[in-house]
């Protein structure tokens, strides 16, 4: 009974943590530009981004060491300082974007300057980071963010055509714009396949106390959540397909977006999505600093967790504080949500490697994984995420030119 | 466990103190060497400078400058003898205790100028 | 390894001047900044239509039209000189002003 407590909660928590800043933001721009053709896109980064975490899920159920401690006790400290700056670039800049949505949102309800809110967010986050503990952190903000299931409800009241919106999750070419649609394509990327979500995850693993026992619940967590949560985002880009693209709006600032629920669902769909957007980037706001005070905690052997008083892991607590507050001040002197937000996805996107290649390693190692290594077709599979970032890599910088 | 390898299990791995709390990686491992005696491993180094070197001379030069620019002149590095190592697993257990450790300088100054200094900071779990 | 982490650097120096340069580069072309202000003009008679059924509250269309605003008079600015012949020129003009109307019908049903 409490397994399957487990499992419903692990779920509801991936559900609530896919969609945010970048996902909404990608997918809607997305759907506008380019109808259902950029589905695809979300598949491949739900479906990798699924396996990323249930490779991360289990080196650290297994090893009771999370993805950031093997980095560094396997590659060594020379090779740690490359995913350690990559990652804590990258995810500095989603952590003013995630600020940037939570102002967005309560400058659409409020009319009060989206710049005015940053400060008072992260605030708001710190008290909750400094007072919470890990698991009010993590499965609180996934309840509430359970509000994204309105981008569903507004998907259907839309009535899509299902074969074209079928068609759309295989692979196809633009005609034209070719350049904006594989920008698009790396920015959906980026959003979906974020390191700080495993890096949380894994952390998130051992803050629970997994064991070997909690094998299957990290599988049914990580593939399920992550579809139902990748769902959403298919969602919104259906409904920025139907209301936004028959009309030739673009998503230029992210005050376009609201208009996507609004119109297949009145009042109740904008007060929807204001808040859908509000909680879930406050939420993923929550989960970046502590992946980020995560990452140097565990890189340099700090003590850390987010269940014990600040007093007990003063670096950790420190880290995190100081970084909420940094990541306030672009938005707070004004810099554009919208491009902040894209910029990263695209940052993102050309991280990937140093993450997702050590994986490659360590997932294979006998040592730390025993005889719960990966199989053929994990390997494949990682083999193939592994080419594709790469590909992200070299693509990202002559996309951000050619089509930002 | 039989043989132990330095490179694999020793260097980079999490260290914890008597209370088990953690306090750093190995950041560099130093042999021996005196005159008529095998060399031996001697020495756990835990600190930035230490681990700096590791990476080569435009990250310690690098660092150096930061440091300058922050005003922090003085390295707290800690040597901790071999013969302090009572267990090696998942992470190696020292016979110290992180109170009397030179390289937790940095977090004992955060806890005492900064983290307690705000409310609701003190206690043991939250 | 070192050869990589400074590759890497290098690599990162390149895309924020990159990114820098394409910040402040040359107006786009004419038929991207049609399309641009044709979408606002979409926005404004779409958020129209959203209020009126009451979808959207006052506060936020105003927030819209302010957007439009601001794109309208970007575009003022640079669409000229990105139009090379008279057609361009009527084309432009009129794309401009059908978001004025636009922006004006959103400004009556909202009584501002």
């Amino acid at each position: 009974m409490k397994k399957w407590s487990e499992v419903a909660l692990g779920v509801i928590t991936s559900i609530g943590g896919f969609l945010e800043v970048g996902s909404i933001a990608t997918s809607t721009q997305g759907g506008a530009e380019f109808g259902y053709r950029l589905a695809w896109v979300l598949v491949l980064g739900t479906l990798s981004l699924a396996l990323l975490m249930e490779m991360t899920g289990r080196l650290a159920a297994v090893s009771k060491r999370t993805y950031v401690d093997l980095l560094r006790e396997r590659f060594g400290y020379r090779f740690f300082l490359l995913p350690l700056v990559a990652v804590f670039l990258v995810s500095f800049l989603v952590l003013a974007s995630e600020i940037g949505g939570v102002s967005i949102a309560l400058q659409m309800a409020t009319g009060i300057n989206f710049a005015w809110w940053a400060i008072p967010v992260a605030l708001l986050g710190w008290v909750l980071l400094w007072r919470g503990t890990f698991g009010i952190v993590e499965k609180g903000t996934a309840l509430l963010g359970l509000v994204a299931l309105v981008f569903a409800v507004g998907a259907l009241k839309l009535h899509p055509a299902w074969p074209a919106v079928g068609h759309g999750m295989l692979p196809s070419l633009p005609s034209d714009n070719r350049a904006r649609y594989w920008y698009l394509a790396v920015s959906i990327l980026g959003a979906s396949i974020s390191p700080y979500l495993y890096l949380f995850y894994s952390a998130g693993a051992l803050e629970d106390g997994w064991t070997m026992e909690h094998l299957g619940v990290n599988r049914v967590t990580a593939g399920l959540g992550n579809v139902f949560g990748g769902g959403l985002a298919v969602a919104a880009l259906i409904a920025a397909a139907l209301v936004l693209a028959p009309r030739e709006i673009k998503v230029d600032r992210y005050e376009q977006i609201a208009m996507v629920l609004a119109s297949p669902l009145g009042r109740a769909g904008f007060v929807l999505f204001l808040a859908t957007l509000c909680i879930t980037c406050f939420g993923s706001t929550l989960e970046i600093v502590l992946a980020l005070a995560y990452l140097l905690a565990q890189g340099f052997g700090w003590s850390w967790s987010e269940n014990l008083k600040p007093e007990k892991d003063a670096r950790f607590a420190t880290v995190y504080t100081v970084l909420i507050l940094l990541a306030a001040v672009p938005i707070a002197i004004g810099a554009n949500p919208l491009t902040l937000t894209n910029v990263s996805m695209v940052a993102t996107a050309a991280s990937l490697p140093v993450t997702v290649i050590p994986l490659l390693a360590l997932m294979n190692d006998g040592d730390i994984l025993m005889k719960h290594v990966n199989g053929w077709a994990s390997n494949v599979a990682l083999v193939v995420i592994a080419l594709l970032s790469v590909a992200l890599l070299v693509a990202a910088l002559p996309l951000q030119l050619l089509g930002g | 466990m039989g043989a132990v390898h330095l490179a694999h299990d020793v260097l980079d791995a999490q260290l914890v103190d008597q209370a088990q709390e953690k306090i750093g990686r190995v950041d560099v491992l130093l042999l021996e060497l005196e005159e008529g005696h095998p060399p031996r491993v001697a020495t756990i180094v835990i600190g930035g400078s230490a681990r700096a070197e590791r990476v080569g001379g435009w990250f310690v030069a690098l660092r150096r400058g930061l440091r300058v620019l922050l005003g922090r002149r003085e390295e707290h590095v800690s040597r901790i003898q071999f013969d302090k190592v009572r267990r090696i697993g998942d992470t190696i257990e020292l016979d110290v205790d992180e109170k009397s450790l030179e390289s937790e300088h940095l977090e004992r100054w955060l806890k005492e100028h900064f983290v307690c200094r705000i409310p609701g900071a003190r206690g043991d779990q939250k | 390894m070192q050869a990589f982490a400074m590759g890497t650097l290098r690599i990162g120096a390149m895309l924020a001047l990159a990114l820098s340069a394409s910040a402040c580069g040359s107006p786009p072309p004419l038929d991207k900044q049609l399309e641009a202000v044709s979408s606002w003009t979409a926005t404004m008679q779409l958020a129209r239509d959203e209020h009126g059924s009451g979808a959207i509250t006052t506060t936020y269309a105003t927030q819209l039209r302010d957007a439009a605003l601001a794109a309208l008079e970007e575009s003022k600015q640079t669409i000229g000189q990105a139009a090379h012949s008279k057609t361009d020129s009527s084309y432009a003009a009129a794309a401009l002003d059908s978001l004025r109307t636009a922006i004006r019908a959103l400004n009556a049903e909202t009584g501002s």
